[in-house]
């Protein structure tokens, strides 16, 4: 056993520099990124540009049990200042009074929808449109997922961009107009994400975002240099290579016959956000198509984060699952002949460092700490490494910090960067370890739960075997 | 050995990730402090020259205060955004490029064409072009053709608004060669270089297209003058050509409504390609008259969704539909589809059957 401990050091150091080197690199891609944009924003920014060319877009908002948030994100969704749009609310059973506060607040009336299924979806009840603004219509459906939910607005859809917004997501009066950009710049794009900021702490009138401010609480602070991180330089970093693997569901933007070519969202999955991202990285690719799929690096969506622990724990653990689920479902991605930069870096990136890197990083505090117990390694190398470690972790969550303090520097006052300071250095000591093992955690439940499947279905295979009587 | 080897790496690595962190932190409230002294600087700045720029007849240009070589560009970009925000007004228009050339904003836009950053570089080709400025032409023409399409998009929109006879000729050039400009913005710039200079060029260059490229330039032609649009189009569609252009080409027929071409239009309600059933569909709602109503009736039972949905739409918006019609056509639809499709079109137009 003892003779193995060099080789694992060794794995544990090589899997460490590549994990830190990846993250540096997209941290360079995404400074470069981010100079370009800000560049061309000055510009871009002036209304002749694409003033009057926007298409017209359909926002679809799957709602489920959002009686408290739905009214706020309609009347913020109408506020919009994008010329052509119509809204689509798709009630996906909801057992509260989701529907019922819809139906008073915007007079809503049966409407004789000519439905058609271009995606299957659970059975649509009725469809609804408001009698005081005409933009409107909701569906109301049998329960199935937030997938199956934007399915069914997918069918209603009456124009060629869908776009998908959450309903507990608050959203910029120009938001439509960011997001849109790249479509009217790049014929090629079949789809777009938007940045996403954290809302808790901040200020919103009606559901529309008036400015940014840092919560009290702790956990929140995490997440916010979690999300610069994330979007700042993960998205940014991937995104000149074509290679970003998921855009968010609390707001895209989506080519509607590219989406329903592609079968639409899965509603067997729990990140179905991202499996639609992957699966359309490898169709395209399969099928040798120009496409671009990419990201408005402007923060226009605000969407709240757990605050409890508990929550949060659920949260990364679906969002584990999920990200596990969209690499198994589509696994031909990988190393794909038509290669792209998402099959043979993005996914190979995500699958090794983001699926099995949990373990690996679970391994090497096991074996670091066990070893500086044992004696196996010295006081020395002990605080050597933990400052590496840390000092790593500190300096990707400065550099997006830095990126973010380049380009759109949201937090205003002079104690939000002190503040974001110290929680780049004090997420280390726990919190990152935490998530390590949520999504530990998240792989045995995943692994669990294909387990019980294969057996179930087994099961079910051998009693519709086994003749009658 | 080997160890002590790896550890004084590591040493020395966490020794310099230690140092960068630091020196991030500094350089990031460094950034801070710039930032904060130039968003004051530029609330002065805004303060003082906005009632001055929008105010033509309360100044005089000989008294107008100068401009700070530190505020030259901030001004720039104040002055683009307000000269945007009143383009309409001709009178603010005229006052504001004439404080341009009088605090010498001219003179450096001119200089920053000649900067190595782009985003300095469309600052002036922006400025040049609202200033009619006609002294780098050459320049701004070069640009026009340039890999970097904001730059050559807004170089060639400068060009166009300085002297749009002369921009044509490259305009439709580089519309003809550059697909991976954007269509809306393409056509925003032949919309302003208008009808007059833009049909002959234009309809000439998408006639003798292949194919391939007709069906995307073809929706330009909405930009021409209807005479100029309709001889091309009904040349194009006499000729035979890929499907793909059919549906373009019904648009613009749509768009300028020529009953003249009516029995062209109906003869492709029968095509096998849905989609240029579709397209006729939606022409014959807008140019159609009271016979065609039951070929759009016929439609209604396609097997295609959208072909149904633009041949109901068109039945519901024919200027001679009437709610007792459309009532008395429902009733005599035997295909459910048919029925829905069209209870759905009366729905949409917010029409309330007897």
């Amino acid at each position: 056993m003892i003779e193995y401990f060099p080789l694992v050091e060794t794995f544990i150091l090589l899997y460490f520099i590549g994990l830190n080197g990846v993250y540096l690199t997209l941290n360079v891609l995404s400074i470069s990124g981010i100079s370009r944009y800000m560049q061309s924003r000055d510009v871009s920014g002036l209304p002749h540009l694409f003033a009057g060319f926007a298409p017209p877009v359909t926002i679809v908002v799957p709602a489920y049990n959002e009686e408290a948030n739905i009214l706020n994100t309609l009347r913020s969704l109408f506020e919009h200042n994008y010329p052509e749009y119509e809204i689509v609310v798709v009630n996906d059973g909801s057992t509260d009074r989701t529907l019922e506060v819809m139906k008073k607040e915007y007079s809503l009336a049966p409407f004789p929808e000519a439905y058609r299924t271009r995606l299957r979806t659970k059975s649509v009840r009725a469809v609804y449109h408001s009698t005081v603004d005409p933009r409107l219509r909701v569906v109301d459906k049998e329960n199935g997922g937030r997938g199956d939910a934007v399915n069914a607005g997918i069918n209603i859809a009456r124009y060629p961009w869908v776009c998908r917004v959450d309903a507990d997501s608050i959203l910029q009066r120009d938001s439509l107009l960011l997001i849109v950009q790249p479509l009217l710049e790049d014929p090629t794009v079949v789809a777009c994400g938007g940045t996403v900021r954290v809302a808790n702490g901040c200020k919103s009138e009606d559901g529309i975002f008036v400015e940014a401010d840092l919560s009290r609480k702790p956990l929140v602070l995490f997440q916010i240099v979690e999300y610069l991180r994330a979007f700042l330089y993960g998205r940014m970093g991937w995104s000149p290579m074509n290679a970003h693997l998921i855009i968010s569901g609390a707001f895209g933007i989506y080519h509607k016959e590219t989406v329903v070519a592609a079968g639409g969202y899965r509603p067997d999955t729990v990140g179905e956000d991202m499996e639609l991202i992957v699966r359309l990285h490898r169709l395209l690719s399969e099928q040798r198509k120009r496409y671009r799929i990419t990201f408005v690096p402007e923060p226009i969506c605000w969407a709240e984060v757990p605050d409890k622990l508990g929550k949060l724990g659920k949260q990364r653990i679906r969002w584990q699952i999920g990200l596990i689920e969209s690499l198994m479902m589509n696994r031909g991605l990988l190393f794909h002949d038509k290669g792209t930069f998402a099959g043979w870096f993005a996914f190979p990136f995500t699958l090794f460092f983001e699926w099995f890197g949990p373990f690996v990083e679970i391994l090497g505090y096991i074996i670091i700490i066990t070893g500086f117990m044992v004696g196996f390694i010295s006081v020395e190398a002990f605080t050597t490494f933990l400052i590496l470690a840390i000092g790593f972790g500190v300096l990707l969550s400065i550099s997006a910090l830095l990126l973010e303090e380049m380009s759109f520097h949201l937090y205003k006052r002079p104690w939000h960067l002190l503040v974001l300071f110290v929680v780049s250095l004090v997420e280390n000591f726990g919190y990152r370890q935490l998530n390590t093992v949520w999504r530990v955690v998240a792989v045995f439940y995943y692994l669990r739960d294909k387990l019980v499947s294969r057996l179930t279905s087994r099961k079910q295979a051998d009693r519709l075997r086994t003749p009658a009587g | 050995m080997r160890s002590a080897l790896v550890l004084t790496i590591a040493y020395w690595v966490s020794v310099a990730v230690v140092v960068l962190v630091v020196f991030l932190m500094s350089y990031i409230l460094v950034l801070r402090a710039v930032l904060l002294l130039r968003e004051r600087r530029y609330r002065e700045l805004v303060a003082l020259w906005r009632p001055i720029l929008l105010n033509s007849g309360e100044h005089d240009l000989d008294r107008l205060p100068a401009v700070k070589p530190a505020d030259r560009h901030s001004f720039l970009i104040l002055w683009n955004m307000l000269r945007e925000e009143k383009d309409a007004d001709p009178e603010i228009r005229d006052w504001m490029n004439r404080v341009a050339v009088a605090v010498g904003i001219d003179r450096f836009a001119r200089q920053l064409l000649e900067k190595r950053g782009v985003r300095k570089k469309l600052l002036a080709v922006v400025t040049l072009g609202q200033l009619r400025d006609k002294s780098r032409w050459d320049v701004l023409c070069q640009m026009a053709v340039s890999e970097h399409v904001l730059l050559s998009l807004a170089a060639m929109q400068a060009i166009a608004r300085i002297d749009p006879a002369a921009a044509t000729p490259l305009l439709v050039r580089m519309v003809m060669s550059r697909p991976g400009w954007p269509a809306a913005k393409v056509a925003s710039m032949l919309k302003d270089i208008g009808p007059d200079l833009v049909s002959e060029p234009l309809t000439a260059a998408i006639l003798a297209a292949p194919d391939e490229e007709k069906q995307r330039l073809i929706p330009f032609l909405e930009t021409c003058s209807d005479a100029t649009a309709l001889t091309a189009v009904r040349r194009i569609l006499k000729e035979p050509h890929d499907d793909k252009v059919i549906g373009p080409c019904l648009s613009v027929l749509g768009k300028f409504r020529d009953k003249q071409d009516l029995k062209l239009v109906r003869q492709y309600l029968s095509h096998p390609r849905w989609h240029v059933r579709a397209h006729a569909a939606t022409c014959l709602g807008k140019t159609g008259m009271k016979e065609d109503e039951e070929q759009l009736v016929a439609l209604l039972n396609d097997a295609e969704w959208w072909v149904r949905y633009r041949a109901a739409q068109a039945i519901v918006n024919m200027p001679f539909s009437s709610v007792e019609r459309i009532h008395e056509l429902m009733g005599a639809l035997k295909d459910r589809y048919a029925r829905d499709i069209l209870t759905q079109a009366v729905a949409e137009k917010g029409l309330t059957l007897p």
